[in-house]
């Protein structure tokens, strides 16, 4: 029997579950605008404020509110890079960043490690960071390494730089990590330079994603904005993640938490993109619902995995690269 | 209707489908039974009864098909208890079958299963919400000749939920079906669709009928219950190794037997059952569960929504009944299953489904509840998007937990609240540090213990006795 060419064929690389239709997601979207228009933002950091005024939000100096209108936040969705190149230390670790792409990474920062061998829970230390970076450079599948755990024993004021030291030197894999101030994520970019060999070098080979999360409902604080900020002007990545918890410090309903998560994450975005037309961001989240009868974050949930799937669909809706936190 | 997954383009899912029609149309069936033999060759099948085998042309193949319907109902003992088959129905669970063992996942003890173990399950399972039919297990209490309807008795007086009635031969399976008819109280009535069962037709692969599968075709018909047809091709050993080849195998199994059975009885409600199991070449051992099989499984699903027929799949583990694996096979089956529309889909079953775990069908149906939750999604409208209710408390005039919005809410926005799965803080659970597979022995302690399931009126318990008296004196020679 003859099995003929086919003239073209569809080949199918995966599958979704079409949890919510563009019609949702739209609205979702206007009323983010919404929000952010009429009540605006919370903005700490004074050049923050300056450079949102500027651009021509509406602001209210006393109280620290920006309103951005519409077309502000539409320029910056437009203005961002839809796909990010994040590289490893070892170049086959690269890894691209794009609409549905899938990855996996760990997640930080843990403040708590159960000891492997002890079963204790005890606070983590430097070694710990740099036994979870070295556990995550030999685990295939997990694409970047965010640092898991934080170091207690080092001097707090400058812990991330001890952290970005145990990373950079036990995975060569690239690392995403919270800066926490504008203070070090100058010093850890400064690592990474010293790293790649100078700056070209490690604007062509970027080593280091920054992480930040506004403060729900709707707050940029302080160190938000200098991440924000830094990351732009440092030609690094930054991925805004905000951490809402529906019930608690966002509505009670899973839209309404949707819309809030989005406001905050866009006008971080506004801030990446008022800084430097074309900054990279990620549009992150760690949100999820709040068990009001226990008062705990409800991370592992269905709620958490339906609002997951929801900033996914919402990120793809605007050609944005996505990351968003597991159980 | 539910959102669901799908992997596969149509194109692809049309070749799977036209591959099977072709496999029966050159390669046909081996069948032997001289009146499905009659039968077929006057459908229009065409007989080599030298070779033993049929074959079956395309247009035969789906005008059969297109006779099995498309949605269904599977009678529980009371309607209450009814469940739909279909390809957009809600998910339900068939409890394992066949199993030998009862293995507690929570003490790591096994045994051999006995008839009060049988009733057991069918005793949580008529409390499990998420059960529709009950799975028949193999009793070693019981005589090895009448053992599957010693399996039913247990089962029909421990719950009202659909039971699956598997049997060892068609002699056995008429005494089955009169203790099901002693239930309802005349076949008339069963076969209105009022029977509290479902039926099994099995191919033996590669593409072979035995004569007595014909003999129980013919009887499940004449009570009027639906039947699963399982297909279980083992991918490398009686089937293709690639998994395409399975598909098409597997698919030409199922409509070889569709057509059979809609042959014999026109209209009958038949389900497409992938039971694949896979050879691992570098060890000989038959995998149940692995990331190959889930993707065949998406694949029927298409296959079974493009044949307009409602497929069922498998949870079964292949683990040694190792908790921790057992629920990582568990959760990621039937998430899958139920994310991809199945509507009823096997579990329990743990090693290669040799052994039944009660801990295990808790677990499950615990799992299916967390899928259903995320696939009901969440309600997205102005009252809900909140609009004020964000703006009122960014400009600090109220907080969530007290806000109007949140209090008119809070009842009626769904918050999944899991019996057994827990989202507490570290500091509360080493306070009560109860581990998951406790809580799930806990739970089913309390089943067992405050549960209650009516008892069947005393005479037709008597006539299904007699039934089974009479069964052991025609049976055990």
């Amino acid at each position: 029997m003859r099995r003929n060419s086919h003239a073209g064929k569809a080949l199918n690389g995966g599958f979704g579950a079409p949890l919510f239709t563009d019609d949702e997601l739209e609205e979702i979207h206007l009323a983010t605008l919404e929000v952010l228009e009429n009540t605006g933002v919370f903005v700490e950091d004074p050049e923050a404020f300056e450079i949102f005024k500027e651009a021509g939000a509406t602001v209210d100096p006393d109280k620290k509110i920006v309103k951005l209108p519409p077309y502000l936040v539409e320029e910056a969705i437009q203005s961002a890079p839809s796909k990010l190149f994040l590289a490893g230390r070892d170049p086959k670790n690269d890894v691209i960043l794009e609409s549905n792409r899938v990855g996996f990474t760990t997640f930080g920062e843990g403040v708590k490690v159960r000891d492997p061998y002890t079963g204790d829970l005890r606070p983590p230390t430097k070694q710990d960071v740099a036994n979870a970076a070295k556990l995550a450079d030999a685990m295939d599948e997990v694409d970047v390494y965010e640092r898991a755990v934080g170091a207690h024993e080092v001097p707090q004021a400058v812990g991330q730089l001890h952290n970005a030291e145990a990373s950079f030197n036990n995975t060569s894999k690239h690392v995403f990590m919270g800066p926490f101030d504008g203070y070090q994520l100058n010093k850890i970019v400064e690592m990474a330079t010293a790293i790649a060999g100078s700056k070209e070098k490690l604007l062509e080979r970027p080593l280091i994603t920054f992480i930040t999360c506004p403060v729900s409902p709707l707050k940029l604080v302080q160190d938000t904005c200098e991440v924000i900020m830094g990351a732009a002007r440092s030609g690094m990545a930054v991925n805004i993640l905000s951490m809402a918890m529906s019930g608690g410090s966002s509505p009670v309903t899973l839209a309404g938490t949707l819309v809030n998560h989005n406001a905050e994450v866009l006008s971080g975005i506004v801030l990446s993109q008022l800084t430097r037309k074309g900054a990279k961001v990620i549009y992150g989240s760690s949100t999820t619902a709040m068990d009001l009868r226990l008062a705990t974050a409800s991370v592992g949930s269905p709620e958490c995995a339906m609002i997951s799937g929801a900033v996914a669909r919402l990120a793809r809706y605007y050609a944005l690269p996505s990351f968003v936190a597991g159980g | 209707m539910p959102p669901f997954y799908e992997m596969y383009t149509n194109e692809e899912i049309i070749k799977i489908y036209d591959a099977a029609l072709e496999v029966l149309e050159k390669g046909g069936m081996e069948i032997t039974h001289p009146r499905a033999l009659e039968m077929l060759s006057g459908a229009g099948a065409r007989v080599d009864a030298s070779k033993k085998r049929v074959f079956f042309p395309r247009d035969m193949v789906e005008k059969c098909l297109a006779m099995a319907p498309e949605e269904f109902t599977c009678s529980g003992r009371t309607k209450e208890f009814d469940y739909q088959a279909g390809l957009n129905v809600d998910a339900r669970i068939r409890t394992a079958s066949g199993a030998i063992d009862r293995f507690d996942l929570y003490r790591d003890t096994t045994a051999r299963l006995t008839c009060a173990d049988i009733a057991e399950q069918a005793h949580i399972s008529d409390a499990l919400t998420n059960v529709g039919c009950v799975g028949s297990l193999t009793p070693s209490d019981a005589p090895n000749a009448t053992y599957d309807i010693y399996s039913l008795r247990a089962i029909i007086e421990n719950t009202r939920k659909n039971v699956w009635v598997l049997t060892s031969s068609s002699k056995n399976l008429a005494y089955q079906l009169k203790m099901l008819e002693a239930i309802f109280g005349d076949k008339k009535t069963m076969q209105g669709g009022r029977n509290q069962g479902s039926g099994i037709f099995c191919v033996i692969s590669p593409l072979t009928i035995p004569d007595d599968e014909i003999e129980r075709a013919f009887l499940y018909a004449d009570y009027g219950l639906p039947v699963k047809v399982p297909i279980t091709t083992l991918m490398g050993g009686n089937a293709p190794y690639t998994m395409a080849g399975i598909l098409a195998q597997a698919t030409a199994e199922f409509m070889g037997c569709t057509t059979i059975l809609q042959t014999i009885k026109p209209g009958m409600p038949v389900w497409y059952y992938a039971l694949f199991q896979s050879l691992d070449m570098s060890t000989g051992g038959v995998q149940y569960t692995s990331a190959e099989l889930q993707a065949l499984f998406a694949a029927v699903a298409q296959v079974s929504r493009h044949c307009k027929i409602p497929p069922t799949t498998t949870c079964t583990t292949s683990s040694s009944c190792q908790a921790q694996q057992t629920i990582f096979n568990l959760t990621q089956g039937t998430l899958f299953n139920t994310m991809l529309g199945v509507g009823e889909q096997g579990g329990s079953g743990l090693d290669g489904n040799n052994a039944y775990s009660p801990h295990s069908l808790i677990l499950q149906n615990e799992i299916m509840d967390y899928a259903k939750r995320i696939l009901r999604g969440c309600d997205i409208s102005d009252a809900t998007l909140g609009v004020d209710a964000i703006c009122q408390v960014a400009m600090g005039k109220k907080e969530y937990v007290s806000a109007p919005h949140t209090l008119k809410h809070l009842r009626t926005e769904e918050r999944f609240r899991s019996k057994l799965f827990n989202y507490i803080g570290s500091k509360q659970w080493f306070d009560n540090p109860t581990t998951l597979m406790q809580r799930t022995d806990a739970y089913l302690e309390k089943l067992k213990t405050t549960h209650e399931v009516p008892p069947l009126e005393a005479h037709v318990l008597k006539e299904i006795d007699d039934i089974v008296k009479a069964a052991d004196k025609a049976l055990i020679s």
